[in-house]
């Protein structure tokens, strides 16, 4: 038995080998597939449970209809916004094919129009930050530069 | 105030002390092959907050790069090696051990087995070793003139073979490789002969009919176009005296309809195999890559029962499983960008364990550039049995064809068409021309009548 706390007046106790992080969490929705030989553990092999939603592989991103192209307001009323840490977007338009896989990845973000011209946001929100950065990832020309600007 | 503090100060200390002794172990994650489903699974891990250690097995002497240009921008000499750098965007902290080949896998002990009897033990474990290229029976890879295409190495050494005053490549193989190479060889002026088995290039792919405009394009770009033929006979220097080529002859391809090629070298580009050797006797399905359930997992096969490894993933080419969004048969899929998604997913359902890990659902999608002709698709048109037009005009090349399998939209191929691609991408699963009702239950955009 470990205590703490003693001189607090407050006395936890807990049993030898527990460990707050290792417990189970409750809001377990079990999956239809696969099954899994332990169905209860609600971890994987590294008790590291994943909390964040960092935006999406395939299909789970694309639930719903997808936002409709919004760059950064203040960008668009001449100001560039500009603070220290966060991304610059730039595209390389010697590169870029406009395989559209960008707007597929960050609709909010890049636009690939019907005059065949990709427009895009060069300071998205904080919010789309994991989006654009899944688009920088899968360019297929590799055309999307993320610059952090200097502090 | 004062004596407060210092109780709660105390009251600090104590639970660190007990967070200390009471400290879950460190975790260890090792990734088997250095690529992009490799890299894309650690910067997930560190994404998600793992801060065990992570071990990077590699058989290739580089840390991941890209590998699509190789083919295009590297061979065409229209790009440069930085190029193949990819970015990552969080401190991975890795292990890398580079020009190390996984030679076993002891699931019981999770330990991977490496060369001199090494042995790494893992708590959790990521395979993406990928694919290697497939070899052809009787050609001569020994040869100098006889390349094929797979990593920098055979890059690096086709260039140079072919900054020898090569004039006369033969390229055998009609897929999307052997395609780049021919429209980045003729891009620098060479010959190019193309052999294929099939009628259409890329016909197993994209289809006969798109793969047939293609056939067009290449043909107007002066390939030489030798289709329906098969290789059978292969001469170099060093063949016997029946087969040797004459001098200035690089290798000499007999074809089965009694035509003989001479060429001043030769690219090999039939597909690929999963590099699944090392896996051989450790107990996990292996038919034709990684057998892995919905959600990455690996399966264990002994018999008739199956079971899941929950330590176990598999990510990239080399695994095979279930893409729900399609159908529950388990399939390899060879995308770039499906690599990286699956990466990403891999080191996921590596946290979730299999109870929890979400089936892993991509929509696969594919680029290729050929003569300035660029070809994209989404889902899986291979598996189709009806080609639609659904806009534009093939004659202009520049259209959208969707591609059903019984009724239903399972992949579309947009040749020069941008982002017009999108709103097919988004049928995929249901009829062509859905009714207004199900058209109102789509979650994507309302698609345009085509």
């Amino acid at each position: 038995m470990v205590s703490i706390g003693d001189e607090t007046g407050v006395t936890v106790t807990f049993p030898k080998g527990f460990h707050p992080a290792e417990q189970p969490i409750p809001a377990a929705v079990p999956a239809v597939f696969p099954t899994s030989p332990n169905p209860m553990r609600t971890t994987g092999p590294l008790d590291v449970a994943p909390l964040v939603d960092l935006g999406g592989y395939g299909g789970v991103a694309r639930a719903g209809r997808p936002p409709a192209f919004t760059p950064n307001a203040r960008r668009r009323r001449g100001r560039l916004l500009r603070r220290p840490g966060r991304p610059q977007v730039s595209v390389d338009n010697n590169r870029c094919r406009l395989y559209a896989i960008c707007q597929m990845e960050a609709p909010a973000s890049f636009l690939v129009a019907r005059d065949g011209r990709l427009y895009y946001d060069t300071a998205p929100a904080t919010t789309e930050l994991t989006r654009v950065r899944q688009a920088a990832r899968l360019c297929p020309m590799q055309a999307i530069a993320l610059r952090a600007e200097p502090r | 105030m004062r004596p407060y503090r210092t109780e709660f100060t105390r009251a600090l200390v104590d639970v660190g002390r007990a967070r200390r002794q009471h400290q879950p172990p460190r975790r260890q994650v090792v990734i088997v092959g250095a690529g992009i489903a490799g890299l894309r699974a650690a910067e997930r891990l560190r994404e998600r907050g793992f801060d065990g250690s992570i071990v990077f097995v590699g058989d290739e002497p580089h840390k991941p790069y890209n590998r699509t240009p190789l083919s295009k921008q590297l061979l065409a000499q229209t790009g440069r090696l930085t190029d193949l750098r990819l970015p990552v965007y969080r401190e991975l902290d890795a292990l890398w051990r580079l020009g190390t080949r996984a030679l076993g896998l002891d699931l019981a002990r999770q330990r991977l087995l490496l060369p001199r009897g090494e042995e790494l033990a893992y708590d959790g474990l990521v395979i993406a070793t990928g694919v290697e290229a497939r070899h052809l029976p009787g050609a001569p890879l020994w040869s100098e003139h006889v390349w094929s295409l797979r990593d920098l190495a055979d890059a690096r050494g086709l260039s140079r073979r072919l900054a020898l005053g090569v004039r006369h490549v033969a390229i055998v193989g009609t897929g999307f490789i052997g395609c780049e190479v021919a429209s980045s060889l003729r891009k620098r002026g060479i010959e190019v002969s193309l052999i294929g088995r099939g009628k259409a290039l890329m016909a197993s792919a994209i289809g006969g009919k798109v793969g047939t405009l293609m056939t067009r394009v290449h043909r107007r770009n002066h390939v030489n176009l030798l289709l329906g033929r098969n290789p059978v006979r292969w001469g170099t220097a060093d063949s016997p005296a029946s087969d040797r080529t004459p001098a200035g002859v690089g290798v000499r391809i007999w074809l089965d309809d009694g035509s003989r090629l001479d060429a001043d070298a030769a690219v090999i580009a039939v597909g690929a195999l999963p590099a699944v050797r090392w896996l051989l006797g450790s107990g996990l399905d292996i038919s034709d890559g990684v057998l892995t359930t919905a959600s990455c997992h690996g399966v264990v096969r002994e018999g008739t029962a199956t079971g899941v490894v929950p330590s176990v993933v598999a990510a990239g080419d080399v695994a095979r499983w279930p893409n729900l969004m399609i159908d529950a048969t388990p399939r390899r899929v060879e995308h770039w960008i499906t690599a990286s998604e699956h990466g990403q997913a891999a080191a996921d359902a590596l946290l979730l364990g299999p109870g929890q890990a979400p089936p892993f659902t991509p929509l696969p999608r594919f680029w290729t550039e050929q003569f300035g002709v660029r070809l994209q698709g989404v889902g899986r048109p291979g598996l189709a049995d009806t080609c639609r037009l659904a806009e534009g005009s093939p004659r202009a090349l520049e259209f959208v064809a969707c591609y059903l399998r019984a009724g239903t939209v399972v992949g579309a191929v947009g040749c020069n068409a941008g982002a017009r691609l999108l709103e097919y991408a988004d049928l995929i699963g249901l009829p062509l021309h859905p009714r207004p009702e199900l058209i109102g239950s789509l979650p994507g955009p309302v698609p345009a009548a085509a």
